[in-house]
C-alpha cells in the first residue's frame, strides 16, 4: 500500500513539477535534451529496483507461511540472480551515460564569449570569430540560435559555477584555471541561469539570463553593444550625479572619459538601459526597482559590494533617467 | 564469603571508577567513555537538527527575512559540519568503543587513557563549534569549505579559523579512536573467537577504523595547509601566485567521500546485528555481508572525484570515477539481499529496533538509487549542487545512518541502562520520523529538477519553488516532533521503564552475556568462544582460562587470525593526564585562531602533559590506583 501511494505521489509530483524558469525538463538545447532522455532511463531502473526490493522486504516480513521450505541453497541462487540483475542494470546505466549527454559538435577554434564569475554577478566578454576583443557586458548573455557557441569560463575571485539548466549542465569557474562549455540553443528564447557553487554571502541571488536570438539579431546586438556612450544634453545632470556620487568608481560607461578603479569593479553599464533586469537578474529593470536598489542595495541583497548612495529626489530622478537612456 | 564473592569484590576494586567530579574526569573505563561519546554526539545531533529546522523555516517562503544571508551561511555550515564531524563519526565511534570490547569478550579497550583523551578532544572541538555560532563567528563557507572562498582574502573574520580548528580536533580524536579500535579488535578477542567467528558489527567497526586511518590524513594535510595559508601566509591554495584552487577539493573529498561510508558501515553493521536477533535466526550470508563491507571500504576510496565532475576534470578521468561510483551498488545490493533473505526465512518480531532497520532498507534503497543517478556524469552536471543532491544525501545519511543508529539505540538501550525503552513510544517515534522525513526530503528531488541550487538563503517568488519548499518545511517539523518523542521516551523510561535482564532480546552475541548495565570488569571470567552466535549454542559458555589475577586490570591477548590465547596484558587505571593533554591540545588549536604563537606556547604544556602521561612508574601493575 505504502509503495503504491508513494509511487503515485512520485509520478504526480514529477509531471506537475515541470514548472519554473530554471526547470531542466524544459530543455531547449541538444545537451539538455539528451540528459532528459538519460533521466528517464535512470528513473525507469530506479523505480523497478525500488518496487522490487520493497516488495520482497514487506512480503518477507509479513508473509504468514513460515515453513522452512526456502532453504539456504535456494537463497544462494537468488543471490546470484540478484547480482546478475544488479550488474546488468549498472551496465545499462553506464552505457546510456556514455552514449548521451555529449557536447554538440564544434570546430576547435576561438571562443566567442568569455564569462567571468564575480562576487556576485557575471561579466561577459565578447570576441569576434578571429579572436579580437569586442566589448563587455554583464548578467545578460546573448547567443545566436542554431549553432554551437564555445564559452570560456573563468573566475578571478572565488569558485562559481555557470549553469543554464535549459541549455546544458553546469561547469565550474575556478581561479587560475580555464574551463570551456559548448552550448547550442535550438530555438529563440530567454533562459535563466544561476550560480551553482557556493560563493559567499550573495550566492543565492547570483543569477543571469541567456537570450538566444537569430544570427541576424545577434550581429545587430553585437554591433550596438560595441558602441560607446554618446552624451545627451538633457541627461547632463544625471551624468554629473553618476560621476560625482561615486557610481563611476566601480561602474564603467565606455566613452564617458572617467576611469574606474580596477580594484572595485562592478558591472559595465554602457548599455544598461537595454538590459531587462538589474542586480544579477534579481529585479526587473525599471525606475522603481533601480531607484530602490541605488538608495539601499544592502536592504535588497545584504552583504553585496555595492554601497548605498544617498541622493536627493531630484538627483535620483536625473540619475535614473540617465541610466535608463543607456540603450 | 565464597571464593566467587571474593573474586567479585577484588575485581570491583581493581576496576573501580573514582567518585566525585574530579574522579569523573579521571575515568578511563570503556563503557563510560562509550556512553559519553554516544550522549554527547546525540546532543550535538539535536543541536544541529535545530539548525536544520531554522533553515527550513527560512526557506518555507520565498524572499523570507527570518535570518539574513550571513547568519544562514553560518547555520548551514555548522549544521553540516556538526552532523558529519560531531554526530556521525563520534556516534559510530562511541557505539564501537562501548560495544566492541563487550562483543569480543574483553574487559576494556587496549589504550584506555587514549580513549579518554579522544573523548575530551572531541568534546572541546564540539563546544568550540557551537560556541562560535553563539558568538556569530561560526564557519560560513560550508562544511566542504572550498578555497579560495575560505582564504583570508575572501573570509576576513575568524569564522574559517574556527573551522580549521574544529576539524583538527575531530581528526585527532577520530584517529585515536580508530587506532584503539583496530588494536582491540585484532588482539583482544576472547580465546577461540577467530576472524571467522567475529560478530558482523565488530567487522563493520574494524573496516570503519581502517577507513579512518586511511581517509583522515587527507583532511589533516588539507586543514594544516589551510591553517598555514590563513595564519602565516603560505599560498598552497592561492592560484594568483601559483597555488591551486582545486587541490583542497581533492584532499577534502579523498577524506569526505570515505567519510560517508565511515558513518554508513557501522550503521549497516547494526542492521546486520538487529535483523537476525528479531528474526530468530543467524544472519543469512554472514561471509557475503562481511566481504561486501570490506569491498565498500576499499571502493569508497576510488570515488572522491564524483564530487568534482563539474570542475573541468577530463572526461576520461570522470568516466573512471563514474563507473567506480556505480560499482558501490553491487556490495550494497548483496547486503540488502542478505537482510531480506534473513527476514524471509526467519520469524520476525516487529520491535521498534527492527522497524528502524526495515525503514532503513527502503529509504536507503531510494537514496542509493539517486546516488547511482548522480554517478552518471551528464546527469550529475545538471543535478550537482542542486536540491536533488540535498535530497539524495539526506536519504542516504538519515535513512542509511540515522535510522539504523536509532534502531541500535533502541536495541542496546537495555544494555546501556538496564531498562527497556518503551515500545509504544518507540513506534510513534519511528513512524513520525519516517513520514516526516519523506515529506521533508522527497520534494527536494523535484526542487532540484526545478533548478533550485543548494546553499541559498532565499529565492525569488517567480522561481515557483515556494509550494514544495513549504511542504518540505512542514515535513521537517513533523520529523522534529518524531525525534522529540525519542527524548520523551528516554525520560519516561528513566522513571518507569521496565527492567531488563542480561539478555532481554534473547540475542546471540557476547555483550548480552554481561550484566545490564555491565560491571566495570564486564565479565567475571573471559569466556571461551566456539561459534559465531555463542549465546545461541546449547552448551553454557566456559571460562577460557583460569588463574587471571583479580587485583589488577588484566585482559587476555589472542592471536590475530585464530584467536588463540597468547598472553595477559595489564591495563592502566584512572588518570587525569588525558584531560590535561586534551586541554593543552585545545589551547594550542583554539589559541591559533588568534595567533600562531599560541601553538608554539602550548607546545610546552603538551610536553608537560605527555611527560606526566608517560611517567615511568606503573602503580597499576601492583593493582594500585594512581
Amino acid at each position: 500500500m505504502k509503495f503504491g501511494s508513494t509511487l503515485l505521489l512520485i509520478l504526480t509530483l514529477l509531471f506537475s513539477s515541470c514548472v519554473g524558469e530554471q526547470n531542466f525538463f524544459a530543455g531547449k538545447g541538444p545537451q539538455s535534451h539528451e540528459i532528459i532522455k538519460l533521466w528517464w532511463t535512470l528513473f525507469g531502473i530506479a523505480s523497478f529496483v525500488t518496487v522490487t526490493v520493497s516488495f520482497f522486504l514487506v512480503r518477507g516480513a509479513l508473509k504468514k507461511n513460515r515453513d522452512d521450505s526456502v532453504n539456504d541453497e535456494a537463497l544462494g541462487k537468488g543471490l546470484v540472480y540478484g547480482l546478475i540483475g544488479t550488474i546488468s542494470l549498472l551496465l545499462v546505466i553506464i552505457f546510456s551515460t556514455l552514449r548521451l549527454g555529449h557536447p554538440p559538435e564544434y570546430s576547435e577554434g576561438n571562443f566567442e564569449l568569455k564569462v567571468v564569475g564575480k562576487m556576485w554577478w557575471w561579466q561577459a566578454h565578447y570576441y569576434d570569430p578571429e579572436g579580437n576583443y569586442l566589448f563587455e557586458t554583464a548578467n545578460e548573455i546573448v547567443i545566436p540560435t542554431g549553432r554551437p557557441i564555445r564559452i570560456k569560463l573563468v573566475s578571478d575571485t572565488v569558485i562559481h559555477s555557470f549553469w543554464v539548466p535549459a541549455l546544458a549542465g553546469k561547469v565550474d569557474m575556478l581561479p587560475g584555471r580555464e574551463n570551456f562549455l559548448v552550448v547550442k540553443a535550438d530555438e529563440e528564447g530567454v533562459f535563466r541561469g544561476q550560480c551553482a557553487e557556493f560563493c559567499g554571502t550573495q550566492h543565492a541571488l547570483m543569477s543571469f539570463y541567456v537570450k538566444a536570438v537569430s544570427e541576424d539579431q545577434f550581429s545587430k546586438w553585437k554591433e550596438k553593444q560595441g558602441k560607446k556612450y554618446k552624451r545627451i544634453k538633457s541627461h547632463a545632470l544625471g551624468e554629473r550625479v553618476f560621476i560625482n556620487s561615486g557610481c563611476v568608481k566601480c561602474h564603467t560607461i565606455r566613452g564617458l572619459g572617467v576611469a574606474t578603479d580596477a580594484k572595485y569593479y562592478g558591472p559595465d553599464l554602457t548599455h544598461f538601459g537595454s538590459r531587462s533586469h538589474i542586480a544579477a537578474a534579481t529585479y526587473p529593470n525599471n525606475k522603481g526597482h533601480l531607484g530602490g536598489w541605488i538608495l539601499d542595495p544592502q536592504g535588497a541583497k545584504p552583504g553585496n559590494y555595492m554601497p548605498a548612495t544617498p541622493l536627493s529626489g531630484k538627483e535620483l530622478n536625473a540619475l535614473l533617467e540617465f541610466l535608463e537612456a543607456l540603450k | 564469603m565464597t571464593p566467587e564473592e571474593i573474586k567479585i569484590q577484588e575485581l570491583e576494586k581493581a576496576w573501580i571508577n573514582p567518585p566525585g567530579f574530579i574522579g569523573w574526569l579521571r575515568i578511563v573505563n570503556q563503557t563510560n567513555i562509550g556512553i559519553r561519546y554516544i550522549n554527547t554526539s546525540l546532543i550535538f545531533f539535536f543541536m544541529a537538527g535545530i539548525l536544520g529546522v531554522i533553515m527550513r523555516a527560512q526557506l518555507a517562503a520565498p524572499e523570507n527575512e527570518l535570518v539574513g544571508p550571513e547568519m544562514f551561511n553560518q547555520i548551514f555550515t555548522v549544521h553540516g559540519t556538526a552532523m558529519m564531524f560531531l554526530f556521525a563519526i563520534p556516534m559510530v565511534e562511541g557505539l564501537g568503543a562501548y560495544l566492541v570490547p563487550l562483543m569480543i569478550g574483553t574487559r576494556d579497550l587496549s589504550f584506555p587513557r587514549l580513549s579518554s583523551f579522544s573523548y575530551f578532544v572531541f568534546l572541546i572541538g564540539g563546544v568550540t563549534l557551537f560556541g562560535s555560532l553563539l558568538l556569530q563567528v561560526a564557519p560560513n563557507a560550508g562544511w566542504f569549505n572550498y578555497v579560495p572562498l575560505a582564504l583570508k582574502e575572501w573570509s576576513v573574520g575568524k569564522n574559517i579559523d574556527v573551522y580549521a580548528t574544529v576539524i583538527t580536533f575531530i581528526e585527532i580524536s577520530a584517529l585515536a579512536a580508530a587506532v584503539e579500535l583496530i588494536v582491540t579488535i585484532l588482539k583482544q578477542r576472547a580465546p577461540g573467537m577467530s576472524m571467522a567467528k567475529m560478530p558482523v558489527f565488530v567487522w563493520s567497526i574494524l573496516v570503519m577504523a581502517f577507513m579512518i586511518v586511511f581517509a583522515m590524513p587527507g583532511v589533516v594535510v588539507g586543514s594544516v595547509m589551510l591553517a598555514l595559508d590563513r595564519l602565516v601566509g603560505t599560498v598552497f591554495f592561492d592560484a594568483s601566485v601559483g597555488g591551486d584552487s582545486l587541490l583542497w577539493q581533492h584532499l577534502f573529498w579523498w577524506f569526505g567521500h570515505p567519510e560517508v561510508y565511515i558513518a554508513f558501515l557501522p550503521a549497516a553493521g547494526v542492521v546486520s546485528t538487529v535483523i537476525p536477533v528479531f528474526c530468530r535466526r543467524p544472519l543469512y550470508g554472514h561471509t557475503a555481508v562481511v566481504l561486501s563491507m570490506v569491498a565498500i571500504g576499499i571502493i569508497s576510496f576510488g570515488l572522491w572525484v564524483h564530487h568534482m565532475f563539474t570542475t573541468g576534470i577530463p572526461d576520461q578521468a570522470n568516466a573512471f570515477f563514474s563507473v567506480a561510483s556505480a560499482m558501490i551498488a553491487i556490495p550494497s545490493g548483496i547486503q540488502i539481499y542478505c537482510w531480506i533473505a534473513t527476514l524471509w526465512t526467519g520469524r520476525p518480531k516487529f520491535t521498534t529496533a527492527l522497524l528502524w532497520c526495515m525503514g532503513f532498507v527502503i529509504v536507503f534503497v531510494v537514496g542509493g538509487l539517486t546516488g547511482v543517478m548522480v554517478a552518471s556524469v551528464p546527469f550529475d552536471k545538471q543535478t550537482h549542487d542542486t536540491y536533488f543532491v540535498v535530497a539524495h544525501f539526506h536519504y542516504v545519511l538519515i535513512g542509511g545512518v540515522v535510522f539504523p543508529l536509532f534502531g541500535g539505540v533502541y536495541y542496546w538501550w537495555p544494555k546501556f541502562t538496564g531498562k527497556l525503552l518503551n515500545e509504544t513510544l518507540g513506534k510513534w517515534n519511528f513512524w513520525m520520523v519516517l513520514v516526516g522525513f519523506n515529506v521533508a526530503f522527497f520534494p527536494m528531488h523535484l526542487l532540484g529538477f526545478m533548478g533550485m541550487p543548494r546553499r541559498i538563503y532565499t529565492y525569488l517568488e517567480e522561481m515557483q519553488w515556494g509550494p514544495l519548499n513549504l511542504l518540505s518545511s512542514i515535513g521537517a517539523y513533523v520529523l522534529t516532533l518524531g525525534f522529540l518523542i525519542f527524548i520523551v521516551n528516554i525520560i519516561w523510561t528513566h522513571f518507569k521503564g521496565e527492567k531488563a535482564g542480561p539478555n532481554p532480546w534473547n540475542a546471540s552475541t557476547l555483550e548480552w552475556y554481561a550484566e545490564s548495565p555491565p560491571r566495570n570488569y564486564k565479565f567475571l571470567e573471559i569466556p571461551q568462544v566456539n561459534s559465531l552466535n555463542p549465546l545461541w549454542e546449547k552448551e553454557e559458555l566456559k571460562p577460557a582460562t583460569i588463574g587471571m589475577r583479580t587485583d589488577r586490570r588484566e585482559i587476555l591477548i589472542t592471536e590475530i587470525l585464530t584467536g588463540k590465547l597468547q598472553a595477559v596484558a595489564i591495563l592502566p587505571t584512572n588518570t587525569i593526564w588525558p584531560l590535561v593533554l586534551s586541554i593543552a591540545t585545545g589551547m594550542a588549536f583554539i589559541g591559533s585562531i588568534f595567533s600562531p604563537w599560541w601553538f608554539v606556547g602550548s607546545f610546552f604544556l603538551v610536553f608537560l602533559a605527555i611527560t606526566g602521561w608517560f611517567w615511568p612508574s606503573r602503580p597499576w601493575d601492583e593493582g594500585r590506583d594512581v
